[in-house]
């Protein structure tokens, strides 16, 4: 007979079935054993995502300054968020390299892919080629990425000894500076896509293209109506990686321009960096973090219903 | 014997969650062993700065451990540490930074009254830059006016004359004029705060803290000190404006750039790193002229359990022998007059001497403000569009001053 704690005994015995094994005391001591088996996970959680969650709307609704005494201030750095130019000018950036960023990084990662067919020779080569990047530290890339861009940089040598002509000083100029963390970004993050692209493209059946090309498909023809249906799913994923990610972009221009020229490059991460940190207005920070969390909930909601119109799950 | 497994699996997976909780060797201080955060910037610097741990651990029997963090992130490290309740015992302070730490500082008077320390035997500039409204908040251990460091070799082919002590600023355009020719810049432009405001202090006096520690961000003449240095780089004289802090450096050491402004805390290394003659002279003079001082030292931190014992290690810190040997290395200008001696005969510099006392004599304390580290970043984004010509210095500042606290 199963021992019981004294509550459960007691819930237990008006069952007539407690005669014999009683399957509410299983089913109690079974889910006492899943909670066990799950409560690494689930202290995992508790402590580094929800008490974090919690604590920054916690603090986004008081004045914190790094060093001192908080005092509750309501949705007051909200609306000084709302109401500050920079913030504005800030949303403003981040949506612009967002808009820049994805569908190129797409559209490079997913050429490269489809170039990347199994005829190519040697294409594990380029593959880990490719992929480089991606798995170089950041702000390793960004430094290097400093040096051709400056003045007297790759770029401007090279542009002065042939053609005689200084090239801009793209990281300290306003209509440049966005554009080369952008050039940078791209070239920084398209190797992961494009092994995600290139292993979908290698598992749509051969047969399919095969029997495409008999009905006298051709190549353009057979990437638009069988591979791409069928790598859409694969489509889905990166794009909203991208799409988050992108967002989130904060080493590029920290390490590139520190937010200028003027606010030209600051992103919204970098903003809440700069409010919290430098600033050290932790509820002014946190409150941004908040935006940042919503705008991002909002755009992964949309292409969450907007997939049903292209992704095809088999 | 599983379950005695077991057990001790628990308990190392215990031990390691508590070891992660501490954060850090901050949460173990104790009277024998301490931790000191400081600035370091490389191997070469660690190893400086692990002789002067030694020499606590030697004199004073505590163990001294350093936190180090490259300087640009050393600033919000120490706050987060300290707002986090992780705080070192021994705290690096720069003098134009004290003000905003002295919430979280220990006053150093009565310390120092109740041990005897002769506070008279520090350099004055220096020790009057720790102090913020007449508290003491550090025992300094360099210090020292802006200078220009200039490439001798670069001016020789030029057919420049070597500037003196007390060169004016037509002096300076007209070698600038004569370097441009000779296909060369001048000057390698920095956009860091104490750097930047000295080169326009000098200029025309225009400054954005003023002498009481206020803000001026919107400073006319300070305005009129950007607009300058954009002519300066529109002639070709100077390096464009750039983000990076190391730009101006890299320029100067390349040979690119004649001359740079920096503080005598980097003489040494820069000697040693650029392959030319290196000369130092005063910031060149619009009327009389004058620079900044600055210098770093040694303070306490408030929540330090072992204010005495920090104390100690401090006074040992900076005692006239660890001093004159920093000076040797060249790791530090000595805030103690008696051991600057050493620093001049190691710089092996000619003339090092007599610009040293030219500059110190026009120089200033650079007092610090709340809101230092925020211009710093500002100025990092926006001076270099007034300095590029983009913008005129007016504009530049009034947009700083919008985003700084009234």
């Amino acid at each position: 007979m199963v021992t019981l704690p004294a509550a459960q005994a007691r819930a237990a015995r008006p069952s007539k079935r407690s005669a014999r094994v009683d399957p509410n005391a299983v089913h109690a001591r079974r889910s006492w054993w899943g909670l066990g088996f799950a409560s690494p996970h689930a202290i995992g959680l508790a402590l580094f995502t929800i008490v974090p969650i919690v604590a920054s709307l916690v603090i986004s609704l008081n004045n914190w300054p790094m060093l001192g005494s908080p005092t509750f201030v309501g949705f007051d750095n909200y609306s000084q968020l709302l109401a500050d130019p920079i913030f504005r000018t800030v949303i403003l950036n981040t949506t612009l390299f967002v808009i820049l960023y994805v569908p190129l990084n797409l559209i490079v990662s997913m050429g490269l892919a489809a170039w990347l067919s199994p005829k190519i020779k040697h294409r594990q080569i380029f593959r880990v080629l490719f992929f480089i990047p991606t798995v170089t530290p950041i702000v390793a890339n960004a430094v290097i990425w400093r040096m051709i861009y400056q003045p007297d940089g790759l770029i401007d040598a090279t542009m002065q000894s042939t053609i005689g002509v200084s090239a801009p000083n793209f990281l300290a100029d306003e209509n440049w500076a966005m554009l080369a963390i952008v050039a940078m970004s791209v070239w920084q993050g398209f190797g992961y896509n494009m092994l995600i692209f290139s292993a979908a493209l290698d598992s749509v059946p051969e047969s399919q293209l095969e029997a495409a090309e008999l009905d006298g498909a051709g190549a353009w023809t057979s990437f638009w109506k069988i591979k791409f249906p069928m790598i859409s799913p694969s489509i889905f994923f990166a794009a909203m990686m991208t799409l988050i990610t992108a967002f989130q972009v904060f080493a590029q221009p920290f390490i590139l321009t520190k937010g200028g020229p003027g606010s030209s490059t600051t992103t919204l991460v970098q903003f809440i960096y700069n409010q919290g940190f430098v600033f050290q207005q932790l509820g002014v920070a946190s409150a941004a973090a908040w935006v940042l969390f919503i705008i991002i909930l909002a755009i992964t909601a949309v292409q969450f219903l907007g997939q049903k119109k292209w992704v095809h799950y088999e | 014997m599983k379950r005695q497994l077991m057990a001790g699996a628990a308990m190392a997976g215990v031990l390691a969650l508590t070891a992660c909780s501490g954060g850090s060797a901050t949460g173990s201080q104790s009277e024998e062993s301490l931790v000191w955060s400081m600035w370091i910037a490389g191997k070469e610097d660690q190893a400086a700065w692990q002789t002067v741990a030694d020499e606590v651990k030697s004199a004073d029997k505590i163990d001294v451990t350093i936190q180090g963090a490259p300087f640009t992130d050393y600033w919000t490290k120490l706050r987060t540490q300290l707002s986090a309740g992780t705080a070192p015992c021994i705290v690096t302070v720069q003098s134009l930074r004290a003000a905003n730490f002295t919430d979280v500082l220990l006053p150093l008077d009565d310390l120092a009254k109740s041990s005897g320390t002769a506070l008279d035997e520090f350099d004055s500039t220096a020790l009057d830059a720790m102090k913020v409204d007449g508290d003491l908040y550090a025992l300094p251990y360099d210090t020292g006016p802006l200078i220009m460091y200039y490439n001798k070799d670069l001016f020789k082919e030029a057919g420049v004359p070597e500037p003196k002590a007390g060169w004016s600023v037509d002096d300076f355009e007209a070698a600038g004029a004569a370097l441009k020719a000779a296909g060369k810049q001048l000057y390698a432009t920095s956009v860091e705060d104490l750097y930047l405001e000295s080169m326009i202090l000098s200029y025309n006096g225009g400054r954005v803290i003023s002498e009481d520690g206020s803000l001026d961000v919107a400073n006319a003449k300070f305005a009129d000190g950007l607009d300058w240095l954009a002519g300066l780089v529109e002639e070709g004289y100077a390096t464009q404006a750039s983000a990076d802090g190391s730009a101006d450096d890299n320029a100067f050491v390349n040979g690119q750039a004649a001359t740079f402004i920096d503080g005598p805390w980097s003489l040494l290394s820069t000697k040693s790193k650029a392959t030319f003659d290196l000369g130092v002279v005063t910031i060149p003079a619009g009327s009389t002229p004058t620079t900044f001082s600055a210098g770093s030292g040694f303070g306490i931190s408030k929540e330090c359990k072992y204010p005495e014992q920090a104390y100690q290690a401090i006074t040992t810190m900076t005692t006239e022998e660890v001093l004159s040997k920093l000076g040797t290395e060249g790791r530090a200008f000595p805030a103690r007059t008696a051991a600057q001696s050493a620093w001049f005969d190691n710089a092996g510099i000619e003339g090092v001497e007599d610009t040293f006392a030219a500059a110190q004599d026009g120089s200033v304390p650079l007092p610090g403000n709340k809101s230092s580290d925020q211009l710093a970043q500002l100025f990092s984004q926006y001076a270099i569009q007034a300095i590029n010509g983009q913008q005129t210095g007016a504009e530049v500042l009034d947009q700083i001053s919008s985003q700084l606290p009234k």
